[in-house]
């Protein structure tokens, strides 16, 4: 565990994300295959099923605490985040064994009132010899550390607490509080009989103190819970609570963590998180696969670099003379590569993320590929012909298990606009023109083949999860499309398509030099995207909460509305936008401008006017208001508009039909 | 009718005919301490304690009209007896002690029962109704022991050295940086302070306190150091042309705010040093209850929890509405 907590402390510690990889890199080569492979399941934020309800575990820690419930709701409010929660508030109480020889319950030593009111002694100040040993203590700055906190006067219960043995029922020779149910009883015997040392191995932690949670009955679970955190320093206890809540990512995004393991492999990061999307468990045999780079000698998942379009900024055009460039819409899905190679389909996202098992009917499809085929393009929601929202594709984000209800309800494209690898050859140096003649022939010769493929033949997509699937089209024809041009011929001709966007569900017009190879990243010069300008509106902040994370405790989160008739009625929910200066002033604001509280939502004096700026609007239950806007986050504070001046519904619902 | 009242201009004792920590000018005030939200400029007759003299001409213009008394010195003002007894919060700091036909009131400001090398310690002072604050006023803030978080921070100092990385500790201005400049080992490396931080320091030597050499944070210091020194800023100067100066930097935060670690993230700095001028949990319960007194007014911070709190362990308590905002938030 020490070693575990050491490099949270490391990666806690440090904003750099060279800090943090370094960090990372000599955690998996330093620490034990069977403790290193625990510490990728968490950091992957790879989750079991909560061992202990939540509210249990907040029940307990109140007990041990002896805080109220609504005071530990209350410091949930403020910190965000259940495990430091409960940690902090049992910092407080443990931190407060008193030193030696002093009886606890002798610092409570209050001066009472000895006189009534208007008595001659009580004019006195009270000396500091009168109030006890915890603040008289304080009167000498060069008293040493460990009691400066003053006395334990509130906690002289809970320290007699601690120290108390566990119950008869759940010690080592009485097993009758143990379950005898079979499944569980062996296990269960064990981790409560073995002392725990701080010298326990992280896996060790895991298997003895955390997994046989789930099998206990529940006083069982609390006398086992409060003994290891007991047992535990403040950070031990924080992450053993962070592990129970589930959620263990802290300091390291996923990224960050499969780039250190894939150097610490020696293998390429796209190979690295192609191999994590395998099946592994947290076993030292599994860890050790997981790192071996004997497998293969190329893997057949590995995708090119994505290349990212710059924007054309409103006032800098690069562009005059349109001859030499290719136009098309700018799809507003989800970026992708496909991949056919070795009879496997494999969808890779643009934060390289492997995503072939959410859209299963595009892995089908690309069976109708020739092998050794990698396709640009975009996921899209689609039906008749026509994008769907994006709201309706995120119904369809991160789902682990895709019913055919869903393939039905919101049916998905693969729009391809580039060709990066035919035949088995990486063609991304050819010019694009070349490829996208390439690409047309490609995907026409494919549309054909998948007209022939069987449609009960179970697809050969990577991975088991399919096979009980039949092929229900949703959406008839062939799921990878070709993007098509935009005809124009200038600047001005293309300016005038552009507004076109809009109806057509797309988010503008991207530009590529006909001449150009598939560069890496985002070099500037051959890709552009011209957007549309987004929406706005003038919104009134009517209500905010606590963020999480890393805008725990702050007002964060706010609800605005706007007029309808002498009423302002919530339509949107925003996140983003503010400077840290502009957070820090609003969250002050709503404190002290709360009209009432729900929860942790409160509801404030409709005073503050905001520019939210939006992608597009849709009819919704979710609001007052019946609308919905999408991707609405905040432009600008409009410190000087009045709340009369914010926008009125009339105006919103006017853009329901172009949008 | 009670003894000490709030008004449009602050805490009001009709009887004395004076005001504490007033939020607008009035005729005469009597300061806590010297911090922005507690003394303002405008009032045409300040008294605060004797340590707290100096600071507040420095803060508030040398014109201004303050007479100061002793800790513990009893001054009659219209017949109300008052005192100023420390409140361990900084250099100057009072709690406010007020006597009229027996009742006693005492206003704490802002006060901490931790130990400070820089001001007197927090002292109890017996009373009928305390007004506290309650800035870190939830169980969840829990001091660690500052001689261990002066420890840290020379461990941090001296593994940035080993990287050849400028260390920069922001925190507040008046009270916390002394604090911190005053446990400071001047041996470990050179010690830069930032312009607002090092005027204050004359007032903290003329009552005594010694701190180790320092020199004056500018672009030429600071580029003279780089990598070596130790740096102390206000946290308004986090992001400043002087600190991009220093070249590669590692920050900190010390304030009590840095105990919860989605603020030390909120933050973006790479350490959260747990030091508060205010009372912890604890230290707000110890204080409450050592002076005795039954009725608990609560300002600023978290005032309704407390309040809840104090009225479940069978105290009278209340909310006090007032102005005071600023550097909880600072802190």
């Amino acid at each position: 565990m020490q070693r575990f907590s050491q490099l949270f402390r490391e990666l806690d510690q440090t904003t750099r994300t060279s800090e943090k990889l370094a960090a990372l890199v000599r955690y998996f080569r330093e620490a034990d295959d069977a403790d290193a492979v625990w510490a990728l399941h968490f950091l992957l934020g790879r989750r079991g099923r909560r061992p202990i309800k939540t509210t249990l575990l907040r029940d307990w820690v109140a007990e041990e605490s002896s805080y109220p419930i609504w005071l530990v709701e209350e410091c949930y409010d403020k910190v965000g985040d259940l495990a430091e929660t409960l940690a902090l508030l049992l910092e407080g109480r443990h931190s407060c064994r008193p030193s030696e020889g002093s009886d606890p319950t002798e610092a409570i030593e209050v001066p009472p009132l000895q006189e009534t009111p208007g008595g001659a002694g009580l004019s006195e100040t009270a000396s500091l010899a009168n109030v006890g040993g915890s603040l008289g203590e304080l009167a000498q700055p060069s008293a040493s550390g460990s009691r400066s906190q003053g006395g334990c006067n509130v906690d002289a219960e809970a320290f007699r607490e601690l120290q108390r043995p566990l119950t008869p029922s759940l010690s080592p020779d009485g097993g009758e509080g143990v379950r005898q149910d079979g499944r569980g009883a062996a296990n269960v015997h064990f981790p409560l009989t073995q002392p725990i040392s701080e010298m326990e191995t992280f896996h060790e932690v895991i298997t003895k103190h955390l997994l046989p949670l789930a099998k206990l009955s529940e006083p069982e679970q609390r006398e086992l819970l409060l003994r290891t955190l007991r047992a535990h320093d403040q950070t031990g206890r924080f992450l053993f609570l962070k592990l129970l809540t589930g959620g263990f990512r802290m300091g390291a995004s996923k990224i960050l963590v499969i780039r250190a393991l894939a150097e610490v492999a020696g293998l390429s990061r796209a190979v690295m998180e192609h191999r994590l999307m395998s099946k592994w468990e947290p076993t030292a045999a599994d860890f050790r696969r997981l790192l071996d780079t004997d497998q293969t000698n190329r893997d057949p998942a590995q995708p090119y670099p994505f290349y990212l379009a710059s924007p054309i900024e409103q006032n800098v055009d690069p562009i005059t003379d349109l001859s030499n460039w290719q136009a098309e819409w700018k799809w507003d899905g989800i970026r992708a590569q496909l991949i056919r190679r070795d009879g496997q389909s494999i969808l890779w996202s643009r934060g390289e993320e492997l995503v072939t098992h959410g859209y299963p009917e595009i892995g089908e499809a690309a069976a109708a590929l020739p092998d050794g085929t990698v396709l640009d393009g975009e996921i899209l929601a689609w039906r008749n012909d026509a994008p769907l929202p994006f709201t309706d594709l995120q119904k369809r984000l991160g789902r682990k298990n895709v019913s055919t209800k869903i393939r039905q309800q919101v049916p998905v494209i693969f729009i391809a606009y580039d060709l990066l690898e035919s035949d088995k050859t990486d063609i991304r140096q050819n010019l694009l023109a070349d490829r996208r003649r390439q690409l047309e022939t490609t995907i026409e010769q494919a549309a054909k083949s998948f007209q022939q493929l069987p449609s009960v033949r179970p697809p050969e997509i990577q991975g088991e999860l399919f096979a009980e699937h039949k092929i229900t089209i949703a959406e008839p024809g062939f799921p990878i499309r070709l993007s098509p041009l935009v005809e124009a011929s200038d600047m001005d001709a293309l300016a005038q398509r552009r507004t076109e966007s809009r109806s057509r569900g797309t988010e503008g017009i991207m530009l590529k030099r006909r001449d150009s190879a598939y560069g890496v990243g985002r070099e500037r010069g051959a890709w552009w995207k011209w957007k549309i300008d987004p929406y706005t509106v003038d919104a009134v902040l009517i209500a905010a909460q606590p963020g999480h994370g890393k805008r725990a405790g702050l007002f964060t989160d706010y609800t605005f509305g706007i007029w309808r008739d002498d009423e302002l009625v919530s339509f949107a929910k925003a996140y983003s936008g503010l400077t840290a200066e502009e957070i820090r002033e609003v969250d002050e604001w709503v404190r002290t401008n709360t009209t009432g509280r729900h929860g942790p939502v409160r509801t404030v004096n409709p005073e503050l006017v905001f520019e939210l700026a939006f992608e597009g609007i849709q009819e919704s239950s979710r609001h007052k208001s019946g609308i919905a806007l999408r991707f609405p986050r905040i432009a600008r504070w409009r410190k000087d508009k009045p709340v009369t001046e914010a926008d009125r519904i009339e105006n919103l619902r006017a853009l329901l039909n172009h949008s | 009718m009670d003894l000490l009242q709030v008004t449009d201009r602050g805490l009001w004792c009709q009887a004395g005919d004076f005001h504490i920590d007033p939020w607008r000018g009035v005729d005469r005030a009597l300061i806590t301490h010297a911090h922005a939200d507690h003394a303002r400029a405008g009032s045409r007759h300040y008294l605060c304690s004797t340590p707290c003299a100096g600071i507040l001409r420095e803060r508030l213009g040398q014109k201004i009209s303050v007479d100061a008394i002793p800790y513990g010195e009893r001054k009659t003002i219209n017949g109300v007896t008052v005192s100023f007894h420390p409140a361990g919060h900084l250099l100057g700091a009072a709690q406010i002690r007020v006597e009229h036909r027996g009742e006693i009131w005492v206003v704490s400001g802002d006060y901490k029962t931790q130990p400070d090398p820089t001001c007197a310690p927090f002292e109890p002072v017996r009373c009928n109704t305390f007004v506290t604050e309650s800035t870190f006023g939830l169980p969840v803030y829990h001091w660690p022991d500052p001689q261990t978080v002066i420890a840290d921070l020379h461990q941090w100092w001296q593994h940035n050295r080993e990287r050849d990385r400028t260390s920069v500790v922001f925190a507040y201005s008046l009270g916390k940086a002394q604090r911190i400049l005053a446990q400071l080992d001047g041996e470990a490396g050179p010690i830069l302070v930032h312009p607002a931080i090092e005027s204050l320091l004359p007032h903290y030597e003329a009552e005594g306190i010694r701190f180790p050499k320092t020199q004056t944070a500018t672009r030429e210091t600071l580029r003279e150091t780089a990598g070596k020194a130790l740096v102390i800023a206000p946290p308004a100067a986090d992001d400043s042309a002087l600190v991009r100066a220093a070249g590669d930097v590692s920050t900190a935060f010390a304030s009590g705010w840095m105990a919860v670690r989605g603020m030390r993230r909120w933050r973006a700095a790479d350490r959260g040093f747990v030091m508060s001028d205010h009372a912890d949990w604890r230290g707000l319960n110890d204080a409450i209850a050592a002076t005795g007194a039954s009725r608990v007014l609560v300002t600023h911070g978290y005032t309704q929890p407390m309040v809840r709190w104090l009225r479940e362990k069978g105290l009278d308590a209340d909310e006090l509405a007032t102005s005071f905002r600023g550097e909880g938030n600072e802190e």
